[in-house]
């Protein structure tokens, strides 16, 4: 559960990212947030897992004020918050199912990530997860042999291997081809769907929003101006959403 | 006074809006746009300015002292002492440079492997972009520059005043030498990677260290193998004056033969310091080869 009330945020700039948002995300939800870049959907995203800290109001994430995280706490916190990000970044010179044992690494003692030593346990679940998003076969390969949307794959597959409750997705299907992006996106359904973490995924493209997302939120320079069903939302509030006409910028698959 | 100075200022202002209509460029279809300004000139000047005055402090000193006839005559004497180490080459003296020659790449090889482990964690702590605001990477940087002050030669000597003449003397000299060095070979190094693999893993709950070896390490070791393989070099090198202090190693026997003036033993010596350094250094271009 992630409880935003009356969450701003101004950065250290003076730019207000966010404006007095409020919402409720409940467990297993599959929400996708949409707008124009700088509207402030990598800002929200970022708060949830204390990434960036917020300016008023209070955010709770999993029964805990995020705002009073620290050290110990904060990390303890993010083992149960996945993260996936527009440039995946992965570990570039080092084999898939190293990249996917590194979020193990966080709960390991300290000769044990020293020496790289992960247990067995830890390697199949690694596998395991590598399997669960299609690429089992590819994990002794270099990573930066894969393409993008292996890539985010391997990212993806990192994040499951945390255990998450909640995978935060930044932009994740941005940089890739569009056909790409839809098995990504499918992947992420599929995670929801199976293991009912919840998804919060920002993303600028509409069609891909409204076909995989539950729930759509729209934010426009900082506040909120759509949040409900995907299938509930209109022509005029994407108009609004975005400020202007839909362009083809806007959407994945043009001749939809 | 007064009359020069409004000159001048007058001079400076012509000069700026001439400059300025230089900068500033109209495309064809009549879009005006300025160019940034340029201090490429004035720092070349300055650069120019400095080198005349140290050419003249130094190079144009020696000539006015010694006239340029008695450096011309002197360059030969180079020659004979080169000419004396290659007809004069004592191969059977290499039976006595083995063994300090030994010595030698023990204390590269201890003090360059020590130096390094003490500088990977200082490294970390001194890397800017991973600790953020934080003042240490500012207040370890200075201390780095202060050790780097001095040669390791001015370590031998100290620590010979400390602990007395030896081969452990040398081995501190590198080790705080080669510390110095490498330490910011690698913070250098770590300050120019992509830190987003570090982000990813510190999203997970990781604290710094954990981030730190799961995604920085993999990213840079193959660079850090080759500073550390450059700094063994370096120290190997280095050792050939260490013995000028009585630190041990090779240094020490090409003290003794270049002051009895045995220069045929001394090119027995430098040929095998030679040696040893090529094949340091083929390693290495094969490791990083292999690395990169």
């Amino acid at each position: 559960m992630i409880v935003f009330e009356n969450v701003s945020k101004t950065y250290n700039n003076g730019v207000k990212a966010l404006k007095d948002v409020s919402l409720k995300i409940k467990q297993g939800e599959f929400v996708a947030i949409i707008g124009l870049s700088g509207a402030g959907k990598s800002t929200l995203i970022k708060l949830v897992n204390k990434m960036i800290e917020l300016t008023d109001g209070t955010l709770i994430v999993n029964d805990k004020k995020v705002k009073d995280l620290k050290g110990k706490s904060l990390r303890t916190f993010r083992r149960e918050i996945g993260m996936v990000f527009q440039s995946f970044n992965l570990i570039n010179r080092t084999s898939v199912i190293n990249n996917v044992l590194s979020a193990r690494a966080a709960d390991m003692g300290f000769f044990r990530t020293l020496f790289g030593l992960y247990t067995k346990d830890d390697k199949l679940k690694a596998l395991e997860s590598l399997h669960k998003v299609g690429i089992l076969e590819k994990a002794f390969i270099r990573a930066d042999q894969l393409s993008g949307g292996q890539q985010q794959r391997v990212a993806l597959a990192r994040t499951l291997s945390q255990n998450p409750s909640i995978i935060l997705a930044d932009e994740p299907v941005a940089s890739l081809d569009p056909i790409t992006a839809n098995q990504i996106m499918s992947d992420f359904k599929k995670i929801n769907s199976d293991e009912n973490i919840t998804i919060l995924v920002n993303m600028h493209h509409v069609d891909l929003a409204l076909k995989y997302a539950h729930r759509v939120i729209g934010i426009n320079n900082g506040e909120i101006i759509y949040d409900g069903p995907s299938n509930e939302i209109s022509e005029d509030l994407l108009k609004k959403i975005y400020g202007r006409e839909l362009t083809d910028e806007d959407i994945m698959f043009k001749d939809k | 006074m007064k009359i020069l100075c409004s000159k001048i200022s007058n001079l400076l202002k012509s000069l700026k809006t001439k400059s300025l209509q230089k900068r500033i460029l109209t495309l064809s279809d009549g879009t005006v746009i300025t160019k940034p300004k340029s201090y490429t000139l004035l720092y070349s000047i300055i650069i120019l300015i400095i080198f005349l005055y140290f050419w003249n402090l130094i190079v144009s000193a020696f000539f006015q002292r010694f006239g340029f006839q008695f450096f011309i005559s002197r360059i030969p004497n180079f020659f004979t002492i080169l000419n004396l180490m290659i007809s004069d080459i004592n191969f059977s003296y290499f039976e006595r440079v083995i063994d300090p020659l030994l010595v030698t790449i023990q204390i590269s090889l201890l003090g360059t492997f020590i130096g390094t482990l003490l500088a990977l964690p200082i490294a970390f702590l001194a890397s800017q972009n991973l600790m953020k605001h934080s003042k240490i990477p500012i207040v370890i940087k200075f201390v780095l520059s202060i050790i780097r002050t001095f040669p390791t030669l001015v370590y031998a000597l100290i620590f010979s005043f400390i602990f007395g003449f030896g081969t452990f003397i040398g081995l501190l000299a590198t080790i705080i030498f080669t510390f110095g060095i490498i330490t910011k070979m690698m913070y250098e190094v770590i300050e120019t990677i992509d830190l987003g693999p570090f982000v990813a893993i510190e999203s997970t709950g990781a604290d710094k260290f954990t981030a730190f070896r799961t995604s920085i390490i993999p990213q840079v070791s193959g660079r850090f193998y080759s500073i550390i393989l450059y700094n063994f070099e370096i120290n190997l090198r280095a050792s050939a004056i260490l013995g000028f202090v009585g630190a041990g190693g090779i240094g020490l026997i090409l003290n003794d033969q270049m002051s009895l003036k045995e220069y045929g033993n001394v090119s027995m010596i430098v040929l095998s310091l030679l040696f040893v350094v090529i094949i340091v250094e083929n390693i290495s271009r094969y490791v990083r080869g292999k690395l990169t």
